[in-house]
């Protein structure tokens, strides 16, 4: 964009500037046409229109500038104001003085031209010019004296002879033929030279030349025009000065010729004297002052008008070169900054790839490579911050410990995803919302928000914190350790809490003490069992036939209870044994679903009011199960259910599905064992699998401890929860390859 | 019916505001006949015109601004499909101007010998119009035709006046003297 749009930027700027300094020619040459109309007063026309058309054009270049600069302003570009205010004072700074200048010049003009001229110099001439006249007039009346003595000369000459007969003039009673009458070129010299014509010449009044003579060598006379004709054929005589081409003043004086006989038609005696050399060129002078101080005078306001029109039409063509100047700089100052600016929105905008041109080296140049460098190391830092988010966020995600994080506010700003796992808040967006919203939404996490936030107020560096909350999966423990986010010198920094779900240890520390009491158990108490079974057995059998039947009926009794008792405990010490020993396990590919129906089948047949409904995975694959053990466990979960359905009011229903489910951690089949019963009251879910747990008022506590016992031997998982209606569902979540689940290793890793 | 009389009274207005400067500028030279001849295949023309100054020239002349009219014939030969042929162009030039001294006016032309003076300005306006043997620069007997058309024109050429004088001559119609061009047919 930069270098094209710069070069017709030139292509303008120098055609411009061309148009200027020809316009400057051209009114200068117009200055010099005024006050020399001699040398340029032919171009005058022509300069006064060549620079009104190069005003119009910088008038039209400035309308389309302003036009575009007005667009621009309304599109709110970049810029666009800068360059208006630029162009303000530009136009301010160069036509403010220039205006000043003009309103100087145009005064002094005004002043300066009425100043040359002076009522006394004017009068002066005139009265010169008066002096000429009446010198003038006295040899123009002599003049016509003479002439008209001449004429009278004529008018009495009767005499066509070459000497003029005074006699013959002096009696006017000679005879006279006047058709005959016909001077000779002689006489009517001789009156000339007589009269000190110049030219001597008789017309008739319609102004036909008779006769003529003349000093000169001009062969034709010049003749009286006809105005002089008519008022000489009304009886005046004319006398007049006139100038008579280059040959100077004269005077011309026309009588008419008094005819002694009427009806001769008339002639007219026209004489032109000279006037004497020196007066003549005196006279000349004063008229020729006398002519150019009129013309002068009568030209003032005009010449004052036109300096007047040169002036503004240079003050015109000034200003709008100058507003035009003012347009080109501003835009060349404003483009820099203009692109700057947009450049700055870009990456307010968040673009940080935006590089401007540098195609200045000044200021504006470093500027601009300033910002290029300033947005380089932006975009540097940005994508450093986005590989370090990035790594955070990775780290964050791959912790199993729960992360949250608050803002000074109290506000939550991470949650990872084991945080969210445990605190079992799905995958809603809980970014942003105050710690308490959290529990406001979520009941269960009630405790751990109690739990956590005296911690903050408290506002100790380091703090640690056991929680017990309540979730789906029932009582869960949470290992809080918190501490504040605070830096050096800052204070209300944000928090950071780490938790971890230690029920699963705390579950496994609590199993291992079992095992070890049941194995315990089973080893002191089953020893001693023996020998009293045994010994009832023989006192009976001892003492029995020798008593009285009374007593032997009492002893029988009493043994017999004995050795019943000793069987309950044996079959519980059995139990408990069987709990506590870790037999290896006999892992075989084994069709679940088959097996889950063999097991249905025989409560079916124990249980015909209860009704099983078993929806399973067609594609089931084999699983590495032994299957004795697994028997034990489905044995169990169906028992259960249904004694959970004993004291409801309809028929037990029994819900068993299989499903098989392919994750990042190899393929899990799913078994659901789910029932319309009482359900788990909210006390015991959370130790369930705990021995000894039971809200039945028979069984050994231990059905549902062995069950999770048998599932984590086979590296799965089992969770009892209550269903959304009546009743529970266990479900249980076995590998299908067999392979040991990181709880199972932990119990195996203990009962080693 | 009313409303048909005001529609022409607006009419009427807008032609006059349109003829307007045309009846303003009256020409002050008015060709009042002319003459021509053809004498040794030369084109001749005598006219007479009736020419007049207005206020402004008028005011120049007595304030001793010489007046320059320009005397302009020219014949054409008229052609069917295309632009009349120029045969002949000729143009005088007539300088009017007072004389303080003779109080009087000189009228100086066709050429600077012919030199008449008049003591008052219309007799020399009446001598300027007097076009008495004006006779074409050009021989027309190389362009021979059975018809021509003759144009005449008499004006004060503003060009020739001082500088100061020029600008407002231009714009002002009121220095405007022209008789523009009178047509005619002339047959040899």
């Amino acid at each position: 964009m930069g270098v094209r749009a710069v070069k017709p930027r030139l292509a303008v700027a120098t055609s411009v500037g061309l148009l200027s300094v020809s316009l400057l020619g051209s009114l200068v040459l117009m200055s010099a046409a005024i006050q020399n109309s001699g040398r340029f007063g032919a171009l005058f026309s022509v300069l006064l229109i060549t620079n009104l058309l190069g005003l119009c054009a910088f008038v039209g270049l400035i309308v389309i500038n302003a036009r575009d600069l007005l667009r621009q302003l309304r599109q709110r570009q970049p810029g666009a104001r800068l360059t208006l205010r630029m162009l303000l004072i530009f136009v301010a700074l160069s036509v403010l003085p220039i205006l000043v200048l003009y309103a100087f010049s145009i005064n002094f003009l005004a002043r300066g031209v009425d100043s040359w001229f002076d009522v006394k110099i004017g009068d002066a001439l005139d009265d010169a010019l008066e002096l000429s006249r009446s010198a003038l007039d006295l040899r123009m009346r002599e003049v016509l004296n003479q002439t008209e003595k001449v004429a009278e000369e004529i008018g009495l000459g009767s005499e066509p002879s070459g000497v003029l007969n005074l006699d013959a003039l002096r009696n006017p009673g000679s005879t006279i033929v006047a058709n005959a009458w016909d001077p000779g070129p002689r006489d009517l010299d001789l009156l000339r030279r007589r009269a000190g014509a110049e030219e001597l010449a008789i017309v008739t009044v319609q102004g036909r030349l008779l006769e003529s003579s003349s000093s000169g060598t001009d062969l034709v006379p010049n003749l009286p025009s006809a105005p002089i004709l008519l008022q000489v054929k009304q009886g005046r005589s004319y006398i007049g000065l006139e100038p008579i081409g280059s040959d100077g003043l004269y005077i011309r004086v026309a009588v008419a010729v008094s005819e002694g006989n009427e009806g001769r038609g008339g002639r007219i005696l026209q004489a032109l004297f000279p006037v004497a050399a020196q007066m003549e060129e005196l006279a000349s002078s004063v008229e020729g002052a006398h002519a150019k101080y009129n013309e002068l005078v009568y030209l003032r306001e005009k010449l004052t008008l036109s300096f007047a029109m040169t002036l503004t039409l240079v003050l015109l063509s000034s200003i709008a070169t100058a507003i035009w100047a003012a347009f080109f700089s501003a835009r060349r100052l404003a483009a820099p900054i203009s692109d700057l600016a947009a450049g700055t929105a870009a990456v307010a905008a968040g673009d940080y790839e935006t590089t401007l041109p540098v195609t200045t080296a000044d200021d504006m140049g470093f500027l601009v490579s300033s910002f290029n460098a300033m947005t380089r190391r932006i975009a540097v830092a940005r994508d450093e911050a986005e590989v370090q988010h990035r790594y955070l966020n990775t780290l964050l995600a791959q912790l199993s410990s729960g992360v949250l994080a608050l803002d000074s506010h109290g506000h939550i700003t991470t949650l990872n995803d084991a945080g969210r796992r445990i605190l079992d808040v799905g995958e809603a967006t809980i970014a942003n919302e105050p710690l308490a919203a959290l529990a406001a939404q979520r009941e269960h996490l009630r405790p751990f928000v109690d739990g956590v936030q005296p911690q903050f107020a408290a506002s100790t560096q380091r703090w640690q914190q056991e929680i017990q909350i309540f979730s789906r999966t029932g009582r869960r423990v949470l290992m809080c350790r918190g501490s504040s986010l605070s830096t050096e010198g800052e204070d209300g920094a944000g928090h950071v809490v780490v938790f971890d779900d230690v029920t699963v240890l705390l579950q496994g520390q609590r199993d291992a003490a079992w095992s070890e009491v049941a194995r315990r158990l089973a080893h002191e108490i089953k020893n001693p069992l023996t020998p009293i079974q045994l010994s009832a057995e023989r006192l009976r059998q001892k003492y029995l036939s020798k008593m009285a039947p009374a007593d032997a009926e009492t002893l029988d009794r009493l043994t017999n209870t004995i050795v019943q008792q000793v069987d309950t405990m044996k079959s519980m010490v059995n139990t408990f044994s069987d709990y506590a020993r870790t037999p290896t396990i006999n892992q075989e590919k084994t069709d679940l679903n088959r097996l889950i129906s063999a097991v249905v089948d025989l409560y079916r047949s124990a249980n015909p009011a209860a009704s099983f409904e078993l929806s399973f995975e067609p594609t089931l694959p084999p699983a590495s199960v032994d299957a004795a053990r697994l028997r034990q466990v489905f044995n169990n979960l169906i028992k259960n259910a249904l004694e959970a359905s004993a004291s409801a009011q309809t028929a037990p229903q029994v819900f068993i599905a299989t499903r098989l489910l392919s994750s990042d951690t190899g393929d899990h089949v799913v078994i659901s064992v789910a029932d319309r019963g009482d359900g788990i009251p909210d006390t015991l879910l959370g130790n369930v699998f705990e021995p000894y747990v039971t809200n039945k008022t028979k069984g050994t506590g231990l059905g549902l401890a062995i069950v999770k016992k048998i599932i984590e031997e086979h590296g799965g998982l089992v969770t009892l929860e209550n269903n959304d209606g009546p009743g529970a569902c266990a479900t249980i979540r076995l590998p299908l390859d067999g392979k040991d689940s990181p709880a199972g290793a932990i119990d195996n890793r203990r009962a080693s | 019916m009313s409303e048909r009389v005001h529609r022409r009274r607006w009419l009427l207005c807008l032609l006059l505001a349109i003829l307007w400067p045309a009846v303003a500028f009256a020409r002050n030279i008015t060709v009042e006949s002319v003459a021509s001849r053809v004498e040794d295949g030369r084109f001749i023309v005598d006219a007479r015109l009736d020419v007049k100054l207005n206020p402004n020239t008028s005011e120049a002349l007595e304030n001793g601004i010489t007046l320059q009219f320009e005397l302009e014939s020219r014949l054409l030969r008229p052609r069917r499909f295309w632009w009349d042929a120029q045969v002949t162009t000729t143009k005088r030039r007539f300088l009017l101007a007072r004389h303080a001294l003779a109080d009087g006016y000189t009228l100086t032309g066709p050429d600077a010998e012919h030199q008449q003076t008049f003591k008052d300005v219309g007799a020399a306006l009446a001598a300027l119009g007097d076009v008495q043997g004006f006779v074409a620069d050009d021989a027309i007997s190389e362009q021979p035709a059975k018809q021509y058309r003759g144009r005449l024109r008499l004006r004060l050429d503003i060009e020739a006046l001082p500088a100061p004088l020029r600008p407002i001559a231009y714009i002002s119609p009121g220095w405007r003297l022209s008789s523009g061009w009178y047509e005619w047919v002339f047959v040899p």
